[in-house]
């Protein structure tokens, strides 16, 4: 190119400018249109798309696309370029690293969300070394060095400011890979549907939109690579190309979606950008607003058909590049103004050649692109794991957690663990901030109920009474205790009507009263004290269906509190207390009491006849009444044959019950016989007939089985009690042991009571009446009195069991009866000081008495040793007993003792002639 | 149990059969059982509680009820389910009835429809039972009321 001037430098310079910011309008685009968990990791792929572009076309980039031609398809020299101080060589590499790096970044935003950063940096390199400038080449060669070198370039192929190299190489590389990262997880579901993923940031894509149509100004201006008089045309071109490209897909798209959708007007002008591109030197106005109209539509139609293929574009780069491109490409074919576009082509073959750049940069960039990413990603994966995708890139790529990123991991632990102690991080001044802090004062008092309630709850859990609400509709609320469901029989009583659960328990006339009970209740205009009294349910017995065809009794008692709130009483509430054991004890007792009596009544009339006659009696009755049961069951027998069986057995019960003058049974046998003659004498008889004489035979049974029973009773009785009087020697033994055992069990005291050696067969039955109740009074001063507690007994050094020895033996005609304890003892100055408190003797007969008539004293009425009056002894009436017993049977009473050894006393009865 | 109450049980169930079949039943000569129960093929068990506890129960053989299925249904082709059905048909009238006569005093539970003779069933009714033969078109059923 001719010496260029310094106003056509600057102007490269500042295009340059303006095609740098663009790569701000995409980070803002491409971020503001992902979610915020990438929002890093898409904006910070556009700067290093930028860096690496640069260098990687500095290195090879320039060379391939720019020097000189290898048989048109790649340049061979300015590797690592050098300007020398050439100003042009600077300004057009400025200018074109810049195109370089438009192209690499267009890929960004198609892979956003899923794709490794690694990996995305290894396809810019091959984007921006290879893949774009061989395309550049072919169509752009010849524009540093001068002279036609690609060969679409010469052909004619015309693409201003790279409708296709740029945009096209960068939507077909972004396709490419597209296919082989496959879509973000969730974006199609299974059966097919797309789901819109949610933009992050809308006005920041806006301003990113707005910043790239601001560039775009510098793309196309610039690509004159001089400041001629075209640069204010094309400009506006540019302007009005993306204004159609937005209207009219607003116009096309609103109606299809039903709402002014933000993509619509971003990628709507952007297409009309991209569209002008190419032919934005060679049309005029009103063509530039029709190619950036059809450009829309393109994109518009693009997507769907993207959609359809389940192929994700995150942002919507191949519709807006790649089809907007194509488009744009053809269209120089259409509209361009033939003298300007200078190919000497006619308007068919211009087009020819428009679709055949087309069809290389088709064929060439996408084919290319797909067999390097594919080997690069069998080397190493262009995905990220399905966590990190989850996870978002900022923080599984660079490391860089965000707010929103951090609430979301808490909310996610707290899910998973359900631990409401948890809190999130709360950054001040910001909005996910707020949220936090909100966050946490939620959970914060939900934390509180819940805490609150469970305790409640436990308690509902666990009372042993039905608690439960019910609203004015009958309704039972929510929360009720556990024991409710069990004694109301229901599993499920949340929202159930509480008439409906107890209705089919209780007689229908209940059920009525209760109803109204309630609805006093719940009246305002009504005294609730009064109306309190009327409780039908506060003792009730509940009629359970087992549904196996019987009915369980369950007593309850209901009580109603109403719950007054502001206006009145709006819920009830009723606590159920099982009274089925007490009720079923209370009437056991009753029962039990009405039989006693009734069988002390009976008692009276039976009890003139001797057992064995009862029992007779019993016997021949039973007979005849099963032989009554069977003439009722003997089905061939005539009617009048049975009535006359059965009257001649009745009478015979009749006539013995009267006999034995058991009056209550008589009755109900003459009640029966009465019956049964009317019927025998009745001119016609039916089967109906027999119900009142089934009835009144089950009468004469019942009566006749408790004569039986009771008959037994007394039987049992009398065999008790002779059993007793047939030993007499036997029950003073008996007597006498078990008193011991009583006594030294109450004291705490061990004695063994020996009566081996007693033999009272020569005593006669009324003597030894005597002799048993002195025996026992002595026995039982010998243990409570005599001896000692095991204790005391150790410290004497005597062994702990104490003995009690009973023993007799013959002394001429009379028999020595001898009980003797190892105790302590007689404490004569004990008995002495006794008598004296007690009056028995004065001070100077206290002085006075010998020890044998000390030991006199221990007789006389109203001395006793013990110290209180137990149950055992104390009395003071015991010996003084057993003295005038004895003498009254002329028997004599003899006593020795050694304090600390022993007490013996010595009983002579007479001897049985 | 009253002669009363008795006689309306009796009715309940012979009136079943004049209402359903319009072949009257008759009833035999009742008798009191204290111990063993009379059981046939299938037996409708009802239980009573309230003013009176205790139950009753309709048993009868398998011919009867295929023969009542016969006449009620008006085809020969009598399946063995449709003597089930109509042994609990049976019992549920008969305890529709029951509640109708005695509803405001009695408590009657859903009837149950056992098969063979299990041991339990006379353990439902209280001692003594009234056993009521019913004879209905050449076949014999039991009436059994056993109620304090």
């Amino acid at each position: 190119m001719a010496d260029p001037s310094l106003v056509d430098l600057l102007w490269i310079v500042v295009a340059s400018g303006l095609v740098f910011v663009m790569q701000g309008g995409f980070a803002f685009l491409e971020s503001g249109l992902t979610r915020s968990k990438n929002s890093i990791n898409v904006a910070v792929k556009n700067l290093t798309d930028l860096g690496v572009s640069i260098l990687a076309f500095w290195l090879f980039g320039f060379a391939i696309m720019f020097g000189a031609t290898r048989a048109g398809l790649f340049g061979t020299s300015g590797f690592f370029l050098r300007s020398d101080g050439v100003a042009w060589t600077a300004a057009f590499f400025l200018f074109q690293s810049m195109f370089c790096s438009t192209s690499a970044t267009i890929v960004s935003g198609a892979v956003a969300e899923r794709m490794h950063f690694s990996s995305y940096i290894v396809s810019t390199i091959i984007l921006s070394a290879l893949v774009y400038p061989v395309y550049g080449h072919w169509a752009w060669g010849g524009f540093f060095l001068g002279r036609t070198q690609g060969w679409l370039e010469a052909r004619g192929f015309i693409d201003f400011a790279g409708s296709t190299v740029v945009h096209s190489v960068g939507g077909w590389i972004a396709l490419a890979a597209l296919l082989i990262i496959g879509p973000r997880a969730g974006r199609f579901g299974d059966d097919g549907s797309a789901r819109q993923v949610p933009a992050s940031n809308v006005p920041a894509a806006v301003l990113g939109a707005i910043l790239l149509w601001f560039g775009w100004f510098g793309f196309n201006g610039g690509s004159t690579l001089a400041m001629n008089a075209s640069v204010a045309g094309i400009i506006v071109n540019t302007a009005l190309a993306a204004a159609a490209g937005m209207v009219a897909t607003l116009a096309v798209g609103w109606p299809l979606l039903g709402k002014p959708d933000v993509g619509l007007l971003i990628n709507g002008s952007l297409a009309g950008l991209v569209a002008i591109t190419a032919p934005c030197a060679y049309v005029n106005e009103a063509q530039a607003i029709v190619i950036g109209v059809v450009g829309g539509v393109a994109m518009l139609g693009g997507q769907v058909l993207l959609e359809r293929l389940r192929i994700d574009d995150a942002v919507g780069a191949i519709p807006v590049h790649l089809v907007a491109g194509i488009w744009g490409t053809l269209s120089v074919g259409i509209f361009g103004d033939l003298q300007l576009l200078g190919t000497g082509l006619s308007r068919g073959e211009q087009l020819q050649v428009q679709a055949l750049g087309i069809l290389g940069a088709g064929a060439w960039a996408f084919g290319i692109s797909l067999v390097l990413l594919w080997i690069t990603n069998r080397i190493s994966p262009l995905r990220v794991t399905a966590q990190d995708e989850e996870a978002g890139l900022n923080v599984a790529e660079h490391g860089a957690s965000t707010e929103i990123y951090d609430l979301f991991r808490v909310m996610a632990q707290q899910e998973a663990s359900g631990d409401l102690t948890l809190r999130v991080p709360v950054e001040p001044f910001t909005e996910v901030g707020q949220i936090a802090r909100r966050y946490n004062q939620v959970l914060a008092s939900l934390q509180d109920n819940l805490v609150e309630k469970s305790d409640y709850l436990e308690i509902l859990d666990n009372v042993s009474d039905g608690i439960f609400l019910i609203d004015r509709s009958g309704t039972i609320g929510p929360y009720y205790s556990r024991a409710t469901g069990t004694m109301l029989r229901a599993e499920q009583l949340a929202g159930a009507e509480f008439l409906g659960v107890i209705g089919p328990m209780l007689p229908d006339k209940t059920v009525g009263a209760a109803r109204e009970f309630l609805e006093l209740l719940f009246s305002d205009t009504v005294d609730r004290r009064t109306v309190m009294k009327l409780n039908p349910l506060k003792s009730v017995e509940l009629f359970v269906d087992d549904r196996k065809g019987s009915i369980e009794s369950l007593h309850a008692r209901f009580s109603f509190t109403p719950v007054e709130r502001h206006a009145g009483v709006r819920q009830i509430m009723i606590i159920v207390q099982d009274a089925t054991e007490e009720t079923l004890l209370n009437r056991q007792m009753e029962e039990q009491r009405l039989r006693n009596q009734t069988e002390l009544e009976l008692l009276q009339g039976v009890l003139h006849v001797d057992p064995e006659l009862i029992d007779e009696y019993v016997h021949s009755s039973r007979a005849r009444l099963r032989q009554i049961g069977a003439i009722f069951e003997e089905d061939r027998m005539p009617l009048v044959q049975r009535l006359h069986g059965i009257a001649r057995h009745v009478h015979a019960i009749k006539g013995d019950t009267s006999a034995l003058e058991l009056d209550f049974v008589a009755e109900r046998a003459r009640s029966f016989e009465t019956r049964v003659r009317a019927l025998r004498d009745a001119p016609t008889v039916a089967n109906d007939d027999f119900i009142s004489l089934a009835i009144q035979f089950s009468a004469l049974s019942d009566a006749i089985e408790r004569i039986e029973s009771l008959g037994q009773r007394i039987g049992r009785f009398r065999d008790t009690f002779s059993r007793h009087n047939a030993s007499g020697v036997d029950i003073v033994r008996l007597t006498l042991t078990q008193l011991a055992e009583r006594v030294s069990r109450d004291t705490g005291k061990r004695v063994v009571l020996n009566l081996d050696r007693l033999d009272l067969s020569s005593i006669a039955d009324d003597h030894r009446r005597v002799l048993r109740d002195a025996l026992i009074q002595l026995v039982r001063n010998a243990v409570f009195h005599g001896v000692e507690s095991p204790d005391e007994r150790r410290t004497r050094g005597k062994r702990d069991v104490g003995l009690v020895e009973i023993t007799s033996e013959l002394v001429d005609d009379m028999v020595a009866v001898t009980v003797r304890d190892d105790g302590r003892g007689i404490d004569l100055q004990r008995i002495k000081a006794r008598a004296l408190a007690r009056g028995v003797i004065n001070e100077q007969d206290a002085a006075t008495l010998e020890p044998s008539q000390i030991a006199r004293l221990l007789f006389a009425h109203g001395v006793s040793t013990a110290p209180e009056g137990s149950e055992h002894a104390g009395e003071g009436v015991g010996m003084d007993l057993v003295r005038r017993t004895m003498s009254g049977i002329g028997g004599r009473l003899r006593m020795t003792t050694r304090p600390g050894r022993y007490c013996e006393f010595q009983l002579l009865v007479p001897r049985l002639e | 149990m009253t002669e009363r109450e008795l006689r309306a049980f009796i009715d309940v169930v012979t009136r079943y059969f004049d209402d359903v079949t319009s072949i009257p039943a008759e009833m035999g000569v009742p008798f009191v059982k204290e111990q063993a129960a009379v059981l046939l093929d299938l037996t409708g068990l009802i239980g009573i509680s309230g003013a009176r506890r205790g139950g009753i129960y309709v048993t009868a053989p398998r011919a009867m009820l295929a023969a009542l299925a016969a006449v009620i249904l008006g085809t020969d082709a009598v399946e063995d389910e449709d003597i089930l059905d109509m042994v609990g048909e049976l019992a549920n009238t008969i305890a529709g009835n029951m509640r109708a006569t005695f509803g405001s005093t009695f408590m009657i539970s859903v009837p149950i429809v056992v098969e063979g003779k299990p041991d339990d069933i006379h353990l439902r009714l209280k001692p003594p039972v009234f056993v009521i033969p019913i004879r209905w078109n050449g076949h014999n059923c039991y009436l059994s009321v056993g109620l304090e």
